[in-house]
């Protein structure tokens, strides 16, 4: 199952995945109520993006008295039945990447995952927040480092590739 | 929350005096007219700061304008900061990208106006409807990185915008700058230098509110396909690798790059101190301005030596080109320190770099030595010397006092048979190319409202070196030509119509004029979206006219007439050396360009005011009075 994945050591901190967020949603552009945030730590030059991680076991879920939130079974988005939401704000407070946060009338924004297809992840220039399987992304990490260690080798042994 | 339109309607004005403010409407017909930013900064400057006023007196007034793209998908977000300059006493605009523009249209203005002058040291916090004035005494002459570090904690905020001048706007060096996100500088013509005589150190912002174009659907997709074109931009993968500091390299093959003093545009260490060196070892990841899709800033840590450990954001093209090759130093590292020193003394870089190559050039002709500069050695290239005195600069001590009130003041200190080593346009020191190799730009810094510049125009397209590119826009093929001189005027004027709409509009410069993903036609389409009323490409270059006519206006009335609109002796009569390569022998052809520059403008050719069939033509006709009410002359028409 693809989720967000985010990679601090890219963002630029530009925050265009939060307009692109907000335009999705709501047909106008805010930093305020984007469901995605950028944490800027300006004097040491970090960016760090901070998304929903799709929790298989979300305590956010778990949390919610009214069971408000419920899991699409598609694309895995926490998704929020507004209907039943009493905005007691115990979500926020759950969820332990802070990912989560209440609108201006205190009733919580959550990553839907647009449908399936994230904006954020679409605007962004330099693939600090990407929409991927993990499984994939691991594998790909591993064959990198299989590769790496390889060719290692093969200079040790003489042999070039 | 509030949801606002592409416009906000809404105007600050801040009474430092007496720390109250209110909120005013914008004047409607601006928009159609002046469009944002610069533009409406321009004719509230025109309007309200008459240029006889003390540009340090409480009369002068500090403005800030963000356009109507602020806040929505458009990449690449900037702002302008306008005053009557101190440093040239002419019009003052500097215009940066960072954060904090938005951040003010997100708290729901237009614009912000800032007069008369504090009692003692403060900072303003502004939270969308809510402005509170804060004690700064323990911020004063502090960096900016301090100042906001501190800001942030006082007020539990991470997410609050900071602006503020550095140590030397405290300290009164007339060209610093205002500096947001710690690094963006709104450097040149003494911005921060102004907001310090009014004894406001800091302007914190943070706004809630929402931006709505007037038709969502329209302008999203637009916008999105912009986006498309600047992602697969042939040079997307170089600006994010080296940014503007490409130019090291490449004016420097063609002998265009400034060094030592504009003694030469040739520099035989580029490659130490190239941008691409740069890069490769200091580099270590991107930053990028609001909704910045091409985000081009490199973050350092500079990996050996001296100043190892050092980290931050920068240099860009001018910073680097300064502290290299136009003090003739080779050493990098030194290069990345000078640039750390101008963000902690808050300095405009180019002005400081400048100050400090015309020093080093009066020491080699001995027109100074160690009992002026009280002992230091300003020898070409001596790094140590460089640092000492841009830090001398900040502080206003030693020799460095000599030089912190700019270039005119450090003429008249030293003595008139210095002028001649004094590279400035209208009190304001040039920037880092060699306008003999590229004439345009030279005409452009010539003629520039704010001073010797290169951003007022940016006409990048005499560079392309293609005659049939020339003859197809401008109908002249020396146009495409950097170093002929026939049609320049015309080049400068279509250019300068483009930067005026570009820091108006208020998307980055670098992304729509550079790269060229936006001509009049595709702003006039976007805008027509955004704002829900039709634009021609043509009502778009005239907005561009229009305001470079205001600022002519706001300058006349200052005193400007065509004398001024001049370079040194050395652009005009030296030719470029040998070791200029393509570029040797060339000198600028100032003069017929100049008039050229006027007939397309419209304007005198003999004094440089505009035409009063100009004026009528860009329904500026109110001001023809003033003009004339103040004894100018204006000619009736070309």
């Amino acid at each position: 199952m693809k989720k967000l994945i985010t990679d601090s050591k890219k963002c630029t901190g530009c925050q265009a995945c939060m307009i692109a967020c907000t335009g999705e949603h709501y047909q106008i552009y805010s930093t305020e109520n984007a469901r995605v945030k950028i944490v800027k730590l300006e004097d040491k030059g970090a960016d760090i993006p901070i998304v929903c991680k799709q929790c298989k076991n979300a305590p956010c879920i778990k949390a919610c008295p009214v069971a408000a939130l419920f899991k699409n079974e598609q694309t895995n988005a926490t998704l929020l039945n507004e209907g039943e939401c009493i905005g007691c704000g115990i979500c926020a407070e759950a969820c332990p990447f802070g990912a989560i946060v209440l609108d201006s009338n205190e009733y919580p924004l959550i990553c839907d995952l647009c449908k399936g297809s994230p904006k954020c992840a679409e605007i962004c220039p330099v693939n600090a927040i990407k929409f991927e399987d993990t499984n994939k992304l691991v594998e790909k990490k591993r064959n990198k480092l299989a590769e790496r260690e390889l060719t290692k080798n093969f200079k040790k042994w003489g042999i070039t590739i | 929350m509030n949801i606002f339109g592409p416009y906000t309607n809404r105007v600050l004005r801040i009474n430092a005096t007496d720390l109250k403010y209110n909120v005013e409407e914008l004047p409607q017909d601006w928009k159609r007219n002046f469009m944002g930013a610069r533009g409406f900064n321009m004719i509230r400057l025109l309007m309200e700061v008459p240029p006889e006023v003390d540009a340090l007196g409480p009369e002068n007034k500090l403005i800030f304008g963000v356009g109507p793209t602020n806040g929505t998908n458009i990449p690449g977000q900037r702002f302008n900061v306008s005053a009557k300059s101190p440093l040239t006493g002419i019009l003052g605009d500097s215009n940066a990208g960072g954060h904090w523009g938005t951040e003010l249209k997100y708290a729901g203005y237009d614009q912000l106006i800032i007069e008369g002058s504090a009692k003692s040291p403060v900072y303003i916090y502004i939270e969308n409807d809510k402005v509170v004035f804060k004690d700064a005494g323990h911020l004063w002459k502090k960096d900016p990185k301090t100042v906001h570090n501190i800001i942030r904690n006082e007020l539990d905020d991470l997410d609050v915008q900071v602006i503020c001048t550095g140590i030397g706007a405290d300290n009164g060096v007339k060209f610093a700058g205002l500096f947001s996100n710690i690094v963006r500088a709104n450097g040149r013509t003494g911005m921060g230098t102004v907001m310090s005589s009014k004894n406001i150190k800091a302007i914190a912002v943070r706004g809630r509110n929402a931006i709505k174009p007037h038709d969502y659907a329209g302008f999203n997709s637009k916008v999105e396909n912009l986006i498309n074109v600047v992602k697969n931009h042939r040079e997307f993968d170089k600006r994010l690798m080296v940014g503007t500091t490409h130019l090291m390299t490449s004016l420097n093959a063609t002998g265009q790059l400034n060094t030592k003093n504009n003694q030469t545009g040739y520099f035989p260490y580029t490659e130490q101190v190239s941008g691409e060196r740069l890069a490769l070892e200091y580099n270590i990841r991107n930053k990028g301005c609001f909704g910045c899709i091409i985000p081009c800033s490199r973050y350092y840590l500079v990996p050996e030596g001296k100043f190892k450990g050092m980290h931050g954001e920068g240099p860009e093209f001018e910073t680097l080109a300064g502290f290299t090759s136009r003090v003739y130093n080779k050493d990098l590292s030194v290069a990345v320190r000078c640039h750390e020193l101008c963000t902690d003394y808050g300095l405009d870089s180019i002005s400081a770099s400048g100050l400090i190559s015309f020093a080093m050039e009066c020491y080699e002709m001995g027109i100074i030595d160690k009992s002026i500069t009280k002992g230091l050695d300003l020898s070409w290239g001596n790094g140590e010397a460089v640092i000492e005195l841009l830090e001398q600069i900040g502080k206003r001590e030693g020799f460095g006092d000599l030089l912190a009130d700019g270039i005119l003041p450090a003429i008249e200190r030293i003595g008139e048979v210095s002028r001649k080593f004094a590279m400035h346009g209208k009190g304001m020191e040039v920037f880092l190319g060699e306008p003999r190799g590229i004439k345009a730009y030279g005409l452009g810094k010539s003629v520039a409202s704010r001073g010797a510049d290169h951003v007022r125009a940016d006409p990048f397209f005499e560079t392309l070196g293609d005659p049939q590119k020339g003859i197809e826009k401008f109908g002249i093929a020396e146009t495409a030509d950097r170093l002929a001189w026939k049609g320049k005027g015309m080049v400068v004027k279509y250019f300068e119509e483009w930067c005026a709409i570009s820091d108006s509009f208020n998307m980055c410069k670098n992304t729509m004029v550079s790269m060229e993903t936006l001509d009049f036609k595709g702003i006039a389409e976007i805008y027509s979206a955004l704002v829900g009323e039709e634009y021609t490409a043509e009502d778009v270059q005239k907005i561009g006219e229009r305001i470079c006519n205001v600022e002519r206006i706001y300058n006349t009335l200052a005193g400007i007439r065509k004398a001024d609109d001049t370079l040194p002796e050395r652009f005009t009569k030296e030719p470029l050396p040998e070791e200029c390569g393509p570029s040797a022998g060339s000198v600028l052809e100032l003069e017929p360009m100049v008039n050229e520059y006027y007939l397309e403008r419209g304007w005198d050719v003999e004094t440089g005011i505009p035409t009063k069939e100009k004026l009528l033509e860009l329904g500026l006709e109110v001001f023809i009075s003033e003009l004339e009410s103040k004894g100018v002359q204006l000619k009736e028409k070309n």
